[in-house]
């Protein structure tokens, strides 16, 4: 299972937060052997953490983790939010004020149309990211994974980007949602992808087929979100995952 | 090391398409619950529809769970299951029953067990509501406090009786209150909140809060009005069905 948390940050302090994070998450604790903070607790480090360039409820700070066990998450993380350090940290940085004004926090299934193939391989992405989240009708959202599985993540490949995962939203709001995150190598390879994604023939000729079938698009919206990926939270190609 | 057993609730908010409710009563209260028992899915302790709120129809259940692992694995085998999907396209005839779903978990608030119904556990009758309380980011422990040391004592002073009170762990934002209540008649109800909104104490307290905290302690709530369903009326303190 996968947790997606995104914070909404105070305007005019996201670099403090994503400092904040790299501190407890990333960097060596005083002492603790090489150690981060997050280490200590059993906390696993992100498969990637972003900024948003753009979306909704800006600015945002978020990050992916990957969790074996929810109950193992569950002793993890409290003992962690409640120990002195973290307490520490978050009053010195929040300086008087809270540098988050709210927090959301999805779980994330891995999608059928997240196939995994292609080499595993030590490739960090940067340039710019897009998180694709595609709200569907209730029922149809086998028909939306094979849309994205034949032809939009294809598509979505050969006009540059890479598809770093996709994910089924199993807890969250205005379910249900497919998630998913590709890599683009810089905004005008993903605007241009944009643009000829919607002209794309396969594209429209899905929904043709979908208006004649169901009378209307099993895609309820799109939303798209683009980040900036973080030094320290570069993800690896399919998030380092094998198939 | 044994681990004492969690405790997590998981609320359900479907936005249902109009004209589908009884179908959908139908599938939950008769269709499902022999399928639930086969895959270890948690029986349900209140279900709901809603007819009032910030969008509607909605329908409405909770449940009790003290594993997610063991969630995810009786969900999995109940969705896999070939007798609930040709039940669910039977009792479906062609058309989705719902449109969308909110779907949180949630944890019991820390202040919940001051606040329990005294007495055997028995069906709550009357209209029930269901508010999502935005609590303040900086205080939340605190609005956590007030509103299970003043707010909800005062209402239920006035004729509510509090199902549960929760904080949102997984699925909407953070920190929220899930605040389950019941009102023996919409009369009661509004005289209640009236009164709260109304009292120069409560006033004075909450002008005490927004100086000591810098704002005040609890935001806006999105609140749904919502009739029991009757094969699953919550009981009190949202005690399992018999």
């Amino acid at each position: 299972m996968f947790e997606y948390r995104f914070y909404e940050c105070t305007p005019g302090r996201l670099a403090e937060e994503v400092a904040r994070m790299k501190e407890v998450a990333i960097d060596p604790w005083p002492g603790g052997g090489g150690e981060s903070l997050f280490d200590r607790f059993g906390i696993p480090r992100p498969l990637g953490a972003w900024t948003s360039i753009a979306g909704r409820q800006q600015p945002v700070f978020g990050y992916i983790l990957k969790w074996d066990s929810l109950d193992a998450r569950d002793r993890a993380f409290p003992p962690f939010w409640t120990c002195p350090e973290w307490a520490e940290v978050r009053t010195r940085t929040d300086d008087g004020h809270p540098l988050v004004d709210s927090i959301e926090d999805w779980l994330l299934a891995p999608n059928a149309a997240w196939k995994r193939t292609g080499e595993i391989d030590a490739t960090r992405h940067g340039g710019v990211h897009e998180m694709r989240i595609h709200r569907c009708l209730a029922g149809f959202g086998p028909q939306v994974t094979a849309y994205l599985a034949e032809i939009e993540h294809r598509q979505i490949e050969v006009l540059g980007g890479r598809i770093l995962g996709v994910f089924d939203v199993a807890i969250g709001p205005d379910m249900p949602a497919i998630v998913s995150f590709v890599a683009w190598p810089d905004f005008p390879t993903q605007q241009r992808a944009a643009e000829r994604l919607d002209m794309e023939p396969r594209v429209r000729e899905r929904h043709r087929q979908w208006r004649d079938e169901y009378g209307r698009s099993p895609i309820r919206s799109v939303e798209q979100t683009l980040l900036r990926p973080l030094d320290y939270g570069l993800p690896l190609s399919n998030f380092g995952l094998s198939s | 090391m044994m681990d004492a057993p969690q405790d997590y609730y998981e609320l359900r908010i479907y936005r249902c398409l109009p004209g589908r409710l009884p179908d959908l009563h139908h599938r939950m209260g008769y269709e499902l619950p022999h399928l639930f028992a086969r895959h270890g899915v948690a029986r349900p302790l209140a279900y709901w529809d809603g007819y009032a709120g910030a969008f509607s129809p909605i329908y409405c259940y909770i449940q009790r769970w003290q594993s997610l692992d063991e969630r995810f694995r009786a969900f999995g085998g109940f969705y896999a299951d070939p007798e609930w999907i040709e039940q669910r396209d039977a009792s479906n005839c062609g058309e989705q029953m719902i449109d969308r779903l909110d779907l949180m978990l949630l944890k019991p608030s820390p202040h919940w067990a001051a606040l329990k119904t005294p007495g055997e556990a028995q069906p709550v009758g009357g209209i029930h509501e269901l508010r999502l309380q935005r609590l303040s980011t900086r205080n939340a422990a605190e609005a956590h406090r007030v509103l299970a040391e003043v707010d909800l004592p005062y209402l239920r002073d006035r004729g509510a009786t509090i199902l549960g009170l929760f904080m949102v762990w997984y699925g909407w934002k953070t920190p929220h209150a899930v605040i389950l209540l019941a009102w023996p008649d919409i009369g009661t109800r509004e005289a209640a909140m009236d009164a709260l909104d109304a009292d120069p104490a409560i006033q004075t307290l909450r002008k005490a809060e927004r100086e000591t905290f810098g704002g005040p302690l609890l935001g806006t709530a999105d609140s749904h009005l919502m009739r029991p369903a009757p094969y699953g009326i919550a009981h009190n303190n949202l005690a399992p069905q018999p």
